[in-house]
């Protein structure tokens, strides 16, 4: 099967292609790092007796048992607390390059498309590629693991990997590193849209209106004398707004930098720290052990305070390949698995079918809300005044945290039997969901959640907060003529 | 060496434990509270006598409880409603309790005494301390005299979960007042208070900058 190759450079008259392109890259990442935050049991339970009766069978004097099983349990409780603080950071950092690629398209004049369909018109889409990447690779929903990150750091790598060609369908702009690919941008822009009068007034989620904050009470974590720590740095970067060839830059340089870090990456620069101090693999770990600086250009803000997603994944990746060896042997058993105490036994690239009814029910809610998100967010690039703001304050952000953030919690504490047999827990599957045209999204979002309530109960507050959310029109966007805001639910809400 | 145990259920790592409540001065805890008079976010931010959730206080700043109750960043329904500190801007972190209007709140009300900011000039430092001296500005302005606050640090979450078994200021980290087993929960939660209160002059000044900056950028981009 040929493969319909576009010149791997971006022109005028692949401009909008290429954001669209850009915005769908951030818009793929979303769903695959929230399902790995989702997986991690943030506090999980306390296990000392559990490892220490292992300790002790193990000959351990009993003293001696009871200490290293207090410490064997803060590292469980430390790092699993850590690690899902720098995973949904990451998160919320795509979060923001999707919007920094939106302004950056909004302001060129093309309207940015955060709804999209999935590749696959029927089913999961689940897994996906990243469109253009080469060489391809399949980017699953999977719990938190060892291969899971292996996986997240081809996608931000800074280095091409091995070129293997496969030959597809897709009519992508050709990239071998997300850096390269945002290169070819500004490029573009530099040569093409340097003139002001390029740049128009189309609305953007511009800063200063509190839309974007570069830490919350989800990405602080509690080191080992439980003091908070935050994962993300005040000077990493923020919203721009787009109003000329130099702020389109930043806002693209913000994107790799946050991604990639701030000048292309030494790789293993952690790696090779900790080989320089002796410390072996199997040796004891170092209990107050803080991360150390890593190697240059490992960081992406100017203070150098913040990882880039890049090497945040590979510290977890490097953190938690020592924890298990350490578990296997402290416990002298190669079988042992760490992660059983912090990590939800949920499936890999699961579906709403694979779900008995009343979780099937929350399924669909959940995934109607995250379209939902979309839609809104698609809505304050499409209206003026004071619509953005109430949209995105009243609507975007109570969806994205009380409510599809809520559902997700809800969802991993499901169990369920699966197919196999397998006793698993439930998770969010990011599957597509289309809008009836019959009513509005957020009418349809009511009887859902009504239908989910009925099935599965607990849900209450989450229905009051989709109850309280702006009722955006699904056609709103696409006709111009047609008002963002309806009041279609107003009588319910 | 003694083994410090913690458990998720009964001291609270986890993000939503009820905790456990070892009793505390004052309050009444267990009779129906009057229709408030004010709407407040935390206990020592009351305007007016007999406005706090008892409606027994003598004096402005002396009030028990707040009397606006919500859970988290942007579901406060009106103005200076936001309890500030685990969610928003730097520039909203600063001004915890002085929100301009509705869904424009940092965090949960009621504050309890362990809670931390997470952005900002106030970041891992006592949301209370700040938003209680916010008040007393806000009365200073308004030749208010105001009286000692109830708990001179923020009312404690033990003290709250008493009078509200799921309180929960909302996040998923996990339970602010905790132990790994090699610190003591209070303890932490009270250098964090002393550190705050000795750093306030420069965190408020910090604040006035991170407010101005925004208001700045916020024109330009209008």
């Amino acid at each position: 099967m040929m493969k319909r190759r576009l010149p791997d450079e971006v022109t005028p008259a692949n401009f909008s292609d290429a954001m669209a392109q850009a915005i769908g890259i951030e818009i793929a990442t979303i769903p695959v790092y929230l399902y790995g935050y989702y997986s991690i049991i943030r506090t999980p339970c306390d296990v000392t007796d559990e490892i220490e009766a292992k300790l002790i069978a193990q000959g351990m004097p009993t003293a001696q048992a009871a200490d290293k099983a207090k410490s064997m349990n803060a590292d469980i409780a430390v790092f699993s607390n850590k690690a899902a603080a720098m995973v949904v950071s990451v998160a919320m950092e795509e979060m923001l390059h999707m919007s920094l690629s939106a302004n950056v398209s909004a302001a060129l004049g093309y309207p940015p498309q955060l709804v999209r369909q999935p590749t696959n018109e029927t089913g999961s889409p689940w897994p996906v590629q990243l469109p253009g990447h080469e060489p391809p690779f399949d980017i699953s929903l999977e719990p938190f693991s060892l291969d899971m990150l292996e996986t997240w750091l081809k996608i931000e790598s800074p280095y091409p990997f091995d070129k293997t060609l496969q030959a597809t369908e897709e009519a992508a702009i050709e990239y071998t590193t997300i850096g390269q690919f945002y290169e070819m941008i500004e490029q573009c822009i530099l040569e093409h849209y340097a003139s002001p009068d390029k740049y128009g007034d189309a609305p953007q989620l511009v800063p200063n209106r509190g839309y974007y904050a570069q830490n919350n009470i989800n990405t602080a974590y509690y080191n080992r004398v439980h003091e908070p720590r935050f994962v993300n740095a005040a000077d990493s970067g923020d919203l721009i707004h787009v109003v000329d060839c130099k702020s389109a830059i930043k806002a693209l340089q913000i994107i790799v930098h946050q991604g990639e870090g701030s000048s292309g990456m030494a790789a293993g620069g952690l790696l090779g720290w900790l080989q320089s101090r002796s410390i072996e693999a199997g040796a004891p770990f170092p209990r107050d052990f803080d991360p150390p600086p890593p190697a240059p250009h490992q960081f992406d803000d100017p203070a150098r305070k913040e990882r880039s997603h890049y090497d945040k994944f590979y510290y977890l990746w490097w953190h938690l390949l020592r924890l298990e060896l350490d578990f296997k042997t402290a416990f002298d058993d190669p079988t042992f698995d760490v992660k059983q105490w912090f990590v939800q036994p949920v499936a890999k690239n699961p579906t709403t079918a694979d779900y008995p009814l009343e979780i099937k029910a929350v399924s669909d809610l959940t995934n109607a809300v995250y379209w939902y998100t979309f839609i809104m967010a698609q809505s304050c690039y499409q209206s003026e005044g004071d619509t953005p703001f109430e949209v995105f304050m009243a609507g975007v952000h109570k969806s994205m945290m009380w409510i599809l953030g809520s559902l997700c919690e809800h969802m991993v504490g499901y169990g369920y039997t699966a197919a196999d047999g397998t006793s698993r827990h439930a998770a969010p599957t990011f599957e597509r969901w289309t809008f009836r045209d019959c009513s509005s999204p957020k009418c349809q979002l009511i009887e859902l959640w009504q239908t989910a309530q009925n099935y599965k109960g607990g849900l209450d507050s989450i229905g009051a907060r989709i109850l309280s959310l702006p009722d955006v029109s699904k056609d709103g966007f696409t006709n111009p003529n047609q008002p963002i805001l309806t009041t279609q639910c107003a009588s319910r809400g | 060496m003694s083994k410090i145990l913690y458990s998720p259920v009964d001291s609270g790592c986890g993000g939503s434990s009820g905790g456990s409540s070892t009793g505390g001065s004052g309050g009444n805890g267990g009779s129906a509270a009057p229709a408030p008079l004010e709407l407040h976010v935390c206990a020592g931010l009351n305007a007016c006598k007999g406005h706090d959730r008892f409606g027994t206080n003598q004096c402005a700043g002396t009030g028990f409880c707040a009397t606006n109750t919500h859970v988290c960043h942007t579901l406060n329904n009106c103005r200076g409603q936001g309890g500030c500190g685990l969610y928003g801007d730097a520039a909203e972190q600063c001004r915890p309790g002085e929100n301009e209007c509705a869904f424009q709140g940092s965090c949960a009300t009621p504050i309890e005494k362990e809670r931390f900011s997470t952005q900002g000039a106030n970041q891992g430092k006592s949301v209370w301390i700040l938003a209680r001296k916010l008040f007393e500005e806000r009365m200073a302005r308004a030749n208010r005299t105001v009286g000692a606050a109830p708990f001179p640090d923020g009312p404690p979450k033990h003290w709250l979960v008493r009078l509200s078994p799921d309180f929960d200021s909302c996040g998923a980290s996990g339970d602010k007042l905790c132990t790994f087993g090699y610190n003591s929960p209070a303890a932490t939660a009270q250098k964090r208070a002393d550190e705050s209160r000795r750093t306030l002059n420069e965190t408020l000044k910090e604040c006035d900058c991170e407010v101005e900056e925004k208001e700045k950028g916020d024109r330009a981009d209008s």
